[in-house]
């Protein structure tokens, strides 16, 4: 578990980060959201003590990071496997010593170390392109390799770094299918720093929301999609909703699994159509399934529909106009 | 020009092959030297800077001061004003001897810059992510930054090398011996210009020797 208390930094008192307050529990996928230049990157740096910091507290499984001295920092800093968006491989070595690298470093015997890279390649499913050089894999092949190389130590936790901002959208599909594979099958806890907000609604459970050195929003995934705080509308570059003044308008969170069918369907049958779609949000989300859509409807209509939607208790909102509720 | 009457023909054994063997024992041994020093130079350099691995500010402004000092010397001046040391070190102020320790000096901080621009083009994030694993700074330097840019050094070293053969035969103007010497004094001096251009090919020759291996070594690291 990671426990970030009033976190503070500045470069030459230019803040970089400000207060920030949050855990991250062991198992999830947590995503930091924000445009560049907010400090998440420096946040995640944080994390695994490559960036000390100003005042507040930082604990991973308990321990004060800024009360290690470097021959404890490394030690610790194996339990943590970093990705980053250049792949960050050694492309004069082969695919087998880069992810052999760490274990090198930490004088594991050659058996072991042969052993280990193997499983791993296999794992990412590259055990046929070992000897090759980095220089002669794709993208995403590259990004397999650096996802192994980051689990050789067995760490606790990953840290990536926009590491899917520079593939391609299948490829950075197939990237984010490992690494949720990798947080199922290892238990192993995902920090992902990222400006994408597909990537944040594929891979991540919670998320926290930056801008300008301080954490606006905090929250799961599907809540914070469903209720658009403005942090999360600003990102998205849209124009806060106009709320129309007449009826009521109301966020519904579309969870595939609660109804049989195309919820959105059932919805417009029980309106008889009488309905203003106001957004919709169609892209999945993993973690609900689901989709996000805001629609207005006329005062008399509401009991029916509030009646259904308890019935099958399907998340929503209720957005008052010009604001939220 | 004076074609006319040559003694080369006379010096070949013993002024023209014994400037080929000296002029390679010095080039051996600056070259080693230098490029010793400078690689530690340039990688304190690198540690040392306020966003390398290590800052450490007194090092860093120490060693640049130094190389900055030193490389804007002339070489022949630099050999001339370190004459007095010399003699104490290595006892004369004539001869190869005497002419390795004032040119290591002069061309340390030319290797030094040099292989710390090789160094710092290594990808910084390279770097971080063999902090994130916990390499030490030790086994970043070695297994990272030098494994990583070996082609850039070894051209770079090419470079440098052929530099020092430059550096050299200037030093037998005053007396360091080698071809520069030999073709400065029983060519250029006495009006053999025969002499004078076969020293002069056989320059070309070694310049052309050393870069073909350089990058016949670049071409199979990179």
């Amino acid at each position: 578990m990671i426990e970030i208390t009033d976190l503070t930094k500045a470069y030459d008192s230019v803040p970089v980060l400000q207060k920030i307050n949050l855990t991250i529990n062991d198992g999830d996928i947590y995503g930091l959201v924000g445009t560049s230049g907010v400090g998440k990157s420096t946040l995640l740096r944080c994390i695994n003590g490559l960036e000390p910091y100003d005042s507040g507290s930082l604990k991973a499984d308990g321990v004060e990071i800024a009360s290690l001295d470097k021959k404890a920092l490394r030690e610790y800093r194996k339990n943590i496997g970093m990705i980053f968006q250049s792949f960050s491989l050694i492309d004069r070595i082969s695919v087998f010593s880069n992810v052999a690298m760490p274990m090198e470093c930490w004088k594991y015997s050659k058996n072991e170390i042969r052993q280990r890279v193997e499983y791993l390649l296999e794992l990412v499913g590259l055990k046929d392109r070992m000897k090759a050089r980095p220089t002669e894999l794709s993208g995403g092949q590259k990004q397999r390799v650096a996802i192994a190389r980051a689990l050789t130590m067995n760490p606790r936790y990953i840290l990536s770094d926009e590491s899917t901002s520079a593939l391609d959208p299948k490829t950075t599909k197939n990237i984010l299918g490992l690494l949720r594979e990798i947080n199922q099958t290892l238990g192993i806890t995902i920090v992902v720093v990222t400006h994408e907000m597909h990537v944040v609604q594929e891979l991540c459970n919670n998320i926290s929301i930056m801008e300008g050195g301080v954490l606006t929003a905090s929250g799961a995934v599907r809540d914070i999609f469903l209720q658009k705080p403005a942090p999360l509308t600003r990102l998205m570059g849209e124009e806060a909703m106009d709320i129309p003044a007449a009826g009521i308008t109301l966020a519904i969170s579309m969870d595939e699994k609660a109804v049989e069918g195309n919820l959105f369907y059932h919805i417009s049958r029980l309106l008889q159509e009488e309905f203003t779609l106001l957004s919709g949000d169609f892209s999945a989300n993993r973690t609900a399934g689901s989709s996000n859509i805001v629609i207005n409807i006329a005062e008399a209509d509401f009991p029916d529909l509030e009646r259904f939607m308890e019935d099958k208790s399907i998340s929503y909102r209720l957005l008052q106009k010009g604001g939220f509720q | 020009m004076n074609f006319g009457t040559t003694r080369l023909f006379d010096y070949l054994e013993s002024i023209v092959y014994r400037s080929v063997f000296e002029t390679l024992q010095m080039l051996f041994a600056i070259s080693v030297l230098s490029i010793l020093l400078g690689l530690i130079l340039a990688v304190l350099l690198v540690l040392t800077d306020k966003d390398g691995l290590w800052p450490q500010k007194t090092i860093f402004i120490s060693i640049n001061a130094f190389t900055n000092l030193v490389r804007s010397f002339p070489n022949l001046i630099l050999i001339v004003a370190l004459i007095p040391l010399t003699r104490q070190l290595v006892g004369t102020s004539v001869g190869v001897a005497a002419a390795i320790f004032p040119l290591t000096v002069a061309t340390t901080p030319v290797a030094t810059r040099l292989i710390e621009g090789a160094l710092r083009e290594v990808d910084k994030q390279v770097i971080e992510a063999a902090q994130s694993f916990g390499a030490s700074t030790m086994q970043i330097v070695v297994k990272v930054m030098l494994r990583e840019s070996l082609p850039r050094l070894v051209s770079n070293m090419t470079l440098f090398i052929i530099n020092v053969l430059g550096a050299t035969t200037i030093a037998g103007a005053i007396g360091a011996g080698g071809l520069g010497g030999s073709a400065l004094t029983f060519g250029y001096q006495r009006f053999d210009n025969i002499l004078m251009y076969t020293i002069v090919a056989l320059i070309l020759v070694l310049v052309l020797c050393i870069q073909v291996v350089g990058n016949i070594l670049y071409k199979k690291l990179k």
